[in-house]
């Protein structure tokens, strides 16, 4: 195994947002100053039901969530590959996210199927469900 | 479907129900192509080849998918839930479940408090009944969230089972070696589902430590306290791996038997982010910590809490037992004195019932201090408690064979009484009266029987051994072979009694009287037809004496005085008469057949009809009169 795959995320075995710190891009890119997403939500995984709603930053009525989600650095990054990621099982929920954060193209998803991805989905969920619509 | 889990894990299950039925994972999802249900419960291998069986190629690429665990044979196996997720874990105690600190605490690394972790017992139906709320969440202190060491924790039932156990595994196996294990689980049958109803199993490779260390993440893999299996293979080989759900799940040795007998190494901890079984994953180990565990849970074996005798026979008795309630089965043992054990019993965990012990093969009437009460289990044993056991004594029938052993008849009149093979040893007799009572066969040894009358008793071939005769009476008792030795004569009357054939030595104190020609000598008591066989009487004086008839055979008379003695028909083979004197001594008829007789003084003896040393006779060589000398 090359030795860069090996190169195992250890906080993302548990600990989401250290591991976004961690495991995230290399560099420390400029805070972005817009987003332009477009969310799809599976909450019973595929094959089910699917929820979509679209993320725009600036956003006068939604200025909190939107200061939250453009100072999320780590906020749509998936694991390195061969990230050590503990063995709980959390649902099939499915969480997509495409478009653009600032200057990072995104085209993000993740489930909740393992320790990293439960703790990724809480994250990335957290962020983008304030501008879902209410129905 | 009514479940009884955290909101959370409900929502979560129900969705993934809807995924298993509705939308199996296609072979895209599945990760390569994995139908993931063979079952492999084939008889496992224990071999410790480079890549135990099995081989890729006759499984399943998952373990995922190995196959639904046995309900009979995983029993310990257990489902866990806390408010995110799903993970499995082991009954290791009556009242206590093993699995991944991981389970317990959520991602900020907050421990759920217990109302908020479920516990499944068995290894059916995961969306059936029987969770039960935690009463107690026990995480490992020494936990490292940044490398997953010590990621383990234990949670308290709300009551004890009666559920078998698994063992833990108290020392590892050879980390320098591949070995073949059994891993079991509610994890995912492939790497993007479904989970099953059912806990899974399979066999599959715990992997030598220099090849985890090699593929495990560098910096975080502590071979001191985690195990690498599944995956691929150092051959290049693919094995049954561990997935999603599976976190605390068991790893087990895969014996010549069944895996389930076996004990139990390593709980399931992480895994790749690829997919679960793209590299080896990660367990912890469980001998590395097993001291923490059994200190949390108290599987050690308890202690006893109270014994006491409560039934006795002649030959047996019986101890009650209680023991503090235990968290494992344990065995209690009823030990003797010489450390060996007499009597078991298995106790289930939490059992507080009295329970019985029973030694049998024992004396009556006797008090054995020595017995002590133990107990053990797989994790250790106790010193034990000591504890008195007491058989019951045959009631006193002075009768004949009558078992009257240590008993006191002290002055009772058994005058003319028959008390044939009577067992009265060490019995207080003091003043009893025997007088002409046949005491033939009788146990007397060590009997007090002081001041007692024995006048006319038929001690025929009875045991005075150390009795204490101190003034008894036994004017013309009858004693062919009776054993006298260490009794003690100080003024006992032996007139007119038949000593012939009597044994003695150490005989001590004076005695009032002898029969006719006897006399007591060096301990002996010396007269016709004594028996004497290998009697010490070296340099003994002995002129004059009546030994006619007697038993000498292998006696040593070295320099002994026999001048003058009647050593007529006696029985002086093997006898060694060294430097004796045995000058005008009467051997006629005597056997010397083998005896000693260098320098002995032999002027005046009297061969008649003497079997002289050589086992000739004293008249072979026609000498008149005749002679063993030069024989």
């Amino acid at each position: 195994m090359p030795s860069a795959q090996r190169l195992l995320c250890s906080c993302v075995v548990l600990v989401a947002v250290a591991c976004a710190t961690a495991c995230g891009s290399s560099s420390s890119p400029a805070r972005p100053t817009h987003a332009a997403l477009r969310v799809t939500l599976e909450p019973e995984g595929a094959g089910g039901p699917k929820t979509t709603w679209t993320v725009s930053c600036p956003d006068a009525t939604r200025a909190t969530a939107c200061t939250r989600l453009l100072d999320a650095p780590d906020a749509f990054v998936a694991p390195a590959p061969h990230t050590a990621c503990s063995m709980i099982y959390g649902g099939p929920q499915l969480l997509a996210v495409t478009g653009t954060l600032g200057n990072r193209t995104i085209d993000y998803s993740t489930g909740r199927t393992n320790g990293c991805e439960i703790a990724n989905y809480a994250r990335d969920l957290a962020l983008v469900a304030p501008f879902r619509p209410v129905t | 479907m009514r479940l009884r889990l955290p909101i959370a894990t409900i929502l979560t299950l129900l969705c993934m129900t809807a995924v298993a039925v509705a939308a199996p994972a296609s072979p895209q999802q599945a990760g390569g192509g994995s139908t993931g249900t063979q079952n492999t419960t084939g008889s496992p291998s224990s071999s410790l080849a480079a890549e135990p069986t099995p081989s890729a190629s006759e499984v399943s690429r998952y373990v995922i998918g190995g196959g639904p665990a046995e309900t009979a044979v995983w029993p310990f196996l257990a489902a866990v839930s806390n408010p995110v997720g799903l993970c499995s874990g082991e009954l290791i105690a009556a009242q206590w479940v093993l699995t991944a600190r991981h389970c317990v605490q959520s991602d900020a690394g907050v421990v759920y408090p217990p109302g908020l972790m479920e516990v499944r017992l068995g290894n059916g139906a995961l969306f059936g009944r029987g969770w039960e709320t935690a009463r107690r969440v026990v995480p490992y202190p020494d936990y490292n969230p940044s490398t997953s060491i010590g990621d383990l924790a234990l949670i308290e039932l709300p009551t004890p089972t009666t559920r078998e156990t698994v063992d833990l595994a108290l020392s590892n196996p050879n980390p320098t070696q591949n070995a073949a294990v059994w891993i079991a689980g509610w994890g995912l049958t492939s790497n993007n589902g479904p989970i099953p109803d059912d806990a899974q199993q399979a066999q599959t490779v715990l992997w030598n430590q220099a090849y985890c260390n090699k593929v495990e993440p560098e910096g975080i893999y502590s071979d001191s306290t985690e195990l690498c299996a599944g995956g691929p293979g150092e051959l290049g080989g693919q094995y049954p791996s561990v997935c999603n759900g599976d976190s605390g799940g068991p790893l087990v040795a895969a014996g010549a038997g069944a895996p389930w007998t076996d004990e139990l190494f390593g709980i399931t901890d992480y895994g790749s982010s690829l997919e679960c079984d793209s590299s080896p994953n990660v367990f912890q180990d469980i001998p590395a910590h097993s001291k923490w565990i059994i200190k949390t849970t108290g599987l050690a074996p308890v202690e006893v809490l109270a014994t006491h005798e409560t039934h006795a026979t002649h030959t047996s008795a019986t101890v009650t037992v209680r023991l503090r309630p235990s968290e494992d089965h344990t065995t209690a043992e009823l030990v003797n004195a010489s450390g060996t054990v007499v009597s078991a019993k298995r106790v289930q965990a939490w059992r507080t019932e009295p329970f019985a012990l029973t030694v049998s093969g024992l004396s009556a009437g006797v008090r054995y201090p020595g017995y002590r009460v133990i107990t053990k289990n797989a994790y250790g044993s106790t010193g034990g408690t000591h504890v008195a056991l007491s058989t019951l004594a045959i009631p006193c029938r002075v009768a004949p064979h009558g078992a009257c052993r240590g008993h006191n008849i002290r002055g009772r009149n058994l005058t003319g009484r028959n008390l044939t093979g009577i067992d009265l040893q060490g019995a207080n007799a003091t003043s009893t009266q025997f007088a002409r009572a046949n005491l033939s066969g009788a146990n007397l040894a060590g009997a007090d029987l002081t001041r007692a009358n024995l006048a006319g008793a038929n001690l025929t071939g009875a045991n005075l051994g150390g009795a204490n005769l101190t003034d008894a009476n036994l004017t013309g008792a009858t004693l062919p072979r009776a054993n006298l030795r260490d009794a003690h004569l100080r003024g006992a009357r032996l007139e007119r009694g038949n000593l012939n054939d009597a044994s003695s030595g150490l005989v001590t104190g004076v005695p009032a009287s002898l029969p006719t020609h006897w006399s007591l000598i060096d301990g002996y008591l010396i007269g016709p037809g004594a028996s004497l066989p290998r009697a010490k009487l070296g340099g003994a004086h002995l002129p004059s004496a009546d030994l006619s008839g007697s038993d000498l055979a292998g006696a040593d008379l070295r320099g002994a005085d026999l001048s003058n003695a009647n050593l007529s028909n006696a029985a002086l083979t093997s006898a060694d008469l060294a430097s004796a004197d045995l000058t005008d001594a009467n051997l006629a008829s005597a056997n010397l057949t083998g005896a000693t007789l260098s320098l002995a003084t032999l002027t005046g003896v009297i061969w008649s009809n003497t079997t002289c040393p050589d086992g000739t006779t004293s008249a072979t060589n026609g000498t008149t009169p005749p002679s063993c000398v030069g024989h």
